[in-house]
């Protein structure tokens, strides 16, 4: 501090001096406050934007990583399946940071309730692996777990068929050997899953089920993999290329089984992105216009000091201090409250189709997959720091401009102004 | 030479004939085999089958074992099909029409379709056919028709009686799919290609082969065959 003799009389004086106009101090104060909520909450409403997307698209049904026998993404045929797949899950499961595998089987059925056949997507999969969270059935509450010959039907199928709970259908579809399969299952609970696709014409049954109906021992079509965290998919992808048993299958990333869905992901966040910009640089430029307006109202007063001899370099100092003070003070507010009402929204999700006033329900279709219009802001240390670096540099930047050209002035034509 | 061609050439309506009622009679029943490969499976169907007019059909299987008295029965436009196994009969909704047929290549819709190549094709003779041997002729689909194909190239016998050969192209002209018709034989009163062999170009490695093992031609079959509580009861 031996290059600023006087700072702690500097700072007694910019704290006296905040306190000394109370209406200018809560203006700017004020200011600085809507800045840092305004920062901390579009800040975190985009990150759950983006990951709600990305969720959506690979949550219940993409996965992070898919396995597939060779050609059965060109050619849906229910011959093309991974045999031996429960031990070729187990091994899989092993590789570090993989969180999940689902293994599903799919087969295009004719269901029928009475006379009339409806073309139905049958979807066999583990329930009890899909009703945990992230999975397709979510939340599928116990009482409506299919046992045994049960089945789940998408609520828009259902709709179609005129099928009601405990009802009895019957299930035609082609066995892996190319025979006629046929069973008759009870209908144990119209569902509504993030997946448009089984809403709209899908059945579920459990996997041992399904395999039984289609004469599967072992096999399935697909296997889903969901790793700990998206940053993780490109090392767990190399580690399941690498395994022996899987050399035979096509193992690919959610971004290359839908690049189309990848690249509007991409775009979508250089949107955010762009928004965040402009949203920083309108917040930023209305700090600066409140902190330069407060600055340059005190010219007369400026000159005052200066014509009793204060050092324009002092005045300078002095005004840096005040103003940081200010943008501490505004910041430390906005902060509180930034979090508050983030949390609150992290806590309680933001319906944007409220927002819209559309009364179509909370959720829109995109890609054959729901997604929710809630919206759960993610709150990150980075932005709150990053708000807190740029308002309160931006307070003091914007005051310390017309304090540079106040200290040029002479002291008795400052006085006049 | 353009004469000695015109004159060895079957009429055209002679041929269109021939193959709108190659196995259609008043009503005909016999036995069918069918074997479907696929790159990794072959599967033998034997069938009873039995027709009347054009309108009416009925399809039993009878082998393999696990699938025997899986039934299909064709009236008019509707198909249903009757599944032994859970005592059910499903009627094969018209989005399924062009779906395969019982995990065959041939589809619902072969079935069903009541295709006249007299009402719904422009016919002509090209010329000769050299491999194989006999008449090439071009069918192309009238204007205002709907169907699966816009044209269908044939080759026929050289006395333009029994088909060879038939391409058939899809409604944007690309060939679909190959059917060979061989091993003439008399069956029922009738000279008939008994073997017919189908190919899909967007299936490769796929083979569909139908074999008549025999057939009665102009038999007397009641219309209650071909009704729902008859499948049912088979």
């Amino acid at each position: 501090m031996r290059f600023f003799p006087g700072w702690q009389t500097d700072i007694s004086m910019g704290w006296r001096n905040v306190g000394r106009n109370p209406t200018r101090t809560i203006l700017a104060c004020f200011a600085i406050a809507i800045a840092q909520v305004t920062l901390i909450w579009i800040n975190s409403f985009m990150n759950g934007d983006e990951a709600k997307i990305f969720e959506t698209l690979t949550g219940p049904i993409l996965g992070h990583i898919q396995i597939h026998a060779p050609e059965y993404r060109e050619d849906e045929a229910i011959e093309r399946d991974i045999p031996n797949a429960t031990a070729l899950a187990n091994g899989i499961a092993e590789v570090p940071r993989v969180r999940v595998v689902s293994m599903r089987v799919y087969a295009p059925v004719l269901a029928a309730l009475k006379e009339m056949g409806h073309v139905a997507k049958l979807t066999g999969m583990s329930i009890a692996t899909e009703r945990k969270p992230g999975g397709v059935l979510e939340g599928l509450a116990p009482d409506l777990v299919p046992m045994g010959p049960e089945i789940l039907v998408g609520k828009g199928l259902a709709a179609d068929m005129g099928v009601h709970l405990g009802d009895t259908l019957a299930l035609m579809g082609q066995a892996v050997d190319g025979s006629i399969a046929s069973g008759l299952y009870r209908v144990k609970a119209i569902i509504e899953t993030p997946v448009d696709q089984i809403n709209q014409a899908g059945i579920i049954m459990d996997l041992p089920i399904s395999q039984d109906f289609l004469g599967m021992v072992d096999q399935v079509h697909e296997m889903v993999i969901r790793t700990d965290n998206r940053q993780y998919i490109p090392g767990v992808l190399s580690s399941l290329r690498n395994l022996p048993d899987l050399k035979p299958y096509e193992i690919l990333s959610w971004d290359q089984i839908v690049p189309n869905m990848a690249m509007l992901l991409q775009m979508a966040g250089k949107i955010n992105y762009l928004i965040l910009v402009l949203v920083f640089l309108t917040t930023i430029a209305g700090v600066a216009n409140t902190m330069m307006m407060a600055t340059f109202e005190r010219v007369h007063e400026f000159g005052m000091l200066l014509a009793l001899g204060c050092n324009p370099s002092r005045l300078i100092r002095l005004l840096a201090i005040e103003s940081l003070m200010l943008g501490i003070i505004g910041v430390a507010i906005g902060t509180s409250i930034g979090i508050a009402f983030t949390m609150y929204g992290v806590r309680n999700g933001i319906d944007l189709s409220a927002l819209g006033g559309t009364s179509q329900g909370s959720n829109l279709t995109f890609e054959g997959m729901s997604l929710s219009m809630k919206i759960f802001p993610i709150l990150k240390f980075k932005d709150v720091a990053g708000g807190v670096g740029a308002v309160c540099v931006t307070s003091v930047l914007a005051s310390l401009w017309p304090a540079h050209k106040i200290s040029r002035l002479e002291p008795v034509e400052a006085m006049r102004t | 030479m353009a004469n000695a061609l015109a004159a060895d050439m079957p009429r055209v309506e002679d041929v269109i004939h021939n193959l709108d009622d190659l196995y259609r009679t008043s009503a005909s029943t016999g036995h069918v085999e069918l074997i479907a490969k696929t790159e990794t499976q072959t599967r033998h169907l034997k069938m009873r089958v039995w027709s009347k007019g054009k309108d009416k059909s009925l399809i039993i299987i009878d082998e393999p074992a696990r699938e025997a008295g899986t039934a299909t029965l064709k009236v008019g436009n509707n198909l249903w099909n009757y599944l032994p196994k859970i005592s059910r009969t499903i009627r094969i909704p018209p989005s399924m029409m062009l779906s395969s047929w019982m995990g065959t290549d041939f589809t619902n819709d072969d079935l069903v379709k009541d295709t006249s190549y007299e009402r719904d094709f422009d016919t002509r003779i090209v010329g000769r056919s050299n491999d194989p041997t006999g008449w090439t002729g071009v069918m192309e689909v009238k204007p205002g028709v709907v169907g699966r194909w816009q044209k269908i190239e044939w080759v026929v016998n050289e006395e333009g009686t029994l088909p060879v050969v038939a391409r058939y192209y899809d409604r944007k002209g690309r060939l679909a799919r190959t059917m060979r018709f061989t091993e003439v034989k008399m069956m029922g009163g009738r000279k008939i290609p008994t073997r017919m062999l189908l190919e899909t170009v967007d299936q490769p490695g796929h083979l569909t082969e139908l074999r008549y093992l025999d057939m009665k031609f102009d038999v007397k079959l009641s219309d209650n065959l071909f009704s729902l509580s008859q499948l049912e009861s088979q």
